[in-house]
């Protein structure tokens, strides 16, 4: 099954406003200033002034209503009503010509990945020839354009997701483990060149996900970038897919130390506290 | 395209009288908040009309726009889907229709697919409480008698266009009402910019 190519990406992130500064980030000694604070809203305008072009040309190529937009969310509260939800989808309604379906699905912490998983299956269905998927919180936020067919350096190769049982703080091993060996399994369970975990070392979580990914890919070298970012839900799993995407591109793990990737695959895992679990398969194209 | 075949369905609404959550637990039950139990009586009648148990399906729940309280309590939670992938998914007015976009995609990965909806009377907007939900699947069983078409968009003057009723769920009721009584329906949903006149047509048909 082929995959489906990464035509075009934006990043938006404390660190600077490219995949660039932040992997060159993630190797200084020490950590880059801050940006302000920028609004959630002020930022999905920026990535979609950035993606104009490429949303021109794939609604042009492929039909305005055969583009879709799937964006991720945390789940919506009182608080954080889904009214926000909507007037991001009208923003992007009104800065582009995609007339598609338009969603939101919800995912704390791993926002962004489900919408990519969500995005690989419409594409397998029919139901539509290009997704524009992504999510944006406070601060930071990651677009990427999915397109059918279409040149490009690195195609989402699988996904697959999984849900716990019960909703837990903690991070779900079997669950886990599900959702990426069933990724890795639908991309032909060929080497990677690493692993782009959610946990960080700090994080109480780190330890088991570590043992999964151990357990099931053995030592393939295994990264966190999430220590670089407070990506609360929208933008979480977009951004580690974005620099994933370019960590490919460059051919170098990214870390403060970069190793050499010596297969041009990486296994993205994502998880919420709801107990979502998604995989992504990202590779390089021939 | 994916086209999907519809298993069962039910809804409830106020007409149906008190909601009968008798899948949760009797505890559960009474502390159980109203859009839970109505989900709760909705997902109890898909299970005695269905061919497969709904504890063993993925499945997705479509939410309207508005401050929101989760019909999805965590024992619900743990009766209907016990280790499965699900999704949340919001899209304004446009929710019934891009559910069951959701819905169909999930085909591709699983055999049939639970699409639910529950929306209680929240304030600020006062829609009568309502909850339906319909049971998909890839392939044709004896039971199922429609087919659900992947939505469409369609452009044309708003007044053409216009949704039998305001409420974000009330294509889902009729698609639900439709599908118990094997009846192809049409109905329609404004996309997410309600402004521009464009909506969603979903159809039921009869499968062949």
């Amino acid at each position: 099954m082929a995959g489906f190519p990464l035509t075009a990406w934006a990043l938006r992130h404390p660190w600077g406003t490219d995949a660039d500064a932040v992997l060159d980030g993630l190797r200084a000694t020490s950590a880059p200033p801050r940006a302000e604070l920028t609004p959630a809203a002020a930022l999905a305008e920026a990535l979609l002034d950035e993606l104009a072009e490429p949303c021109a040309r794939a609604c042009a190529r492929w039909g305005t209503s055969r583009v879709a937009v799937i964006l991720g969310s945390a789940p919506p509260t009182a608080l954080d009503a889904l009214d926000r939800l909507s007037t991001m989808l009208s923003t992007v309604r009104r800065k582009t010509s995609i007339a598609g379906p338009a969603y939101h699905v919800a995912a704390i912490g791993a926002g962004g990945a489900k919408a990519l998983a969500s995005a690989d299956r419409l594409l397998r269905a029919t139901l539509a020839d290009a997704v524009l998927v992504g999510g944006v919180d406070d601060d930071e936020g990651a677009m990427l354009l999915l397109e059918r067919h279409g040149d490009a350096f690195v195609e989402l190769r699988a996904t697959a997701e999984a849900t716990a049982l019960r909703e837990s703080s903690g991070l779900d091993e079997a669950m886990a483990e599900r959702a990426i060996a069933a990724a890795w399994a639908a991309g032909g369970q060929l080497p990677l060149g690493y692993a782009h975990l959610h946990a960080h070392g700090e994080d109480p979580l780190a330890a088991a996900e570590q043992r999964v990914l151990a357990a099931l890919l053995g030592d393939v070298p295994r990264c966190s970038t999430r220590h670089a970012s407070t990506a609360a839900g929208a933008a979480a799993g977009a951004i580690d897919t974005v620099l994933a995407a370019a960590s490919l591109a460059r051919g170098f793990t990214p870390e403060a130390s970069p190793r050499e990737l010596e297969h041009d695959r990486v296994l993205v895992h994502a998880f919420s506290p709801g107990g979502h679990h998604v995989a992504l398969l990202l590779q390089a194209r021939a | 395209m994916s086209r999907a075949y519809v298993l069962a369905a039910a809804w409830w609404d106020a007409d149906e009288g008190p909601p009968s959550a008798e899948l949760l637990p009797r505890a559960e039950r009474i502390a159980a908040g109203f859009s839970t139990r109505i989900l709760a009586h909705v997902l109890g009648q898909i299970s005695q009309r269905s061919p497969v148990p709904p504890h063993a399906l993925p499945w997705v729940l479509g939410l309207p726009d508005g401050p929101y309280e989760s019909p999805l309590s965590p024992p619900l939670r743990e009766i209907v889907a016990p280790g499965h992938c699900f999704g949340l998914v919001h899209a304004g007015p446009a929710a019934v229709a891009m559910a069951l976009f959701e819905a169909l995609g999930l085909l591709t990965e699983h055999e049939a697919v639970l699409v639910v909806f529950a929306h209680d009377a929240a304030p600020p907007r006062f829609h009568e409480p309502l909850a339906a939900g319909l049971l998909l699947s890839r392939t044709q069983a004896q039971s199922s008698a429609l087919t659900l078409e992947p939505p469409t968009l369609h452009r044309t003057p708003s007044h053409f266009a216009r949704a039998k009723s305001t409420h974000p769920f009330a294509a889902a009721r009729a698609l639900a009402r439709a599908a118990c009584v094997g009846s192809p329906t049409v109905e329609t949903v404004h996309c997410c910019d309600a402004d521009r006149g464009d909506y969603w047509r979903i159809e039921l048909c009869r499968a062949i």
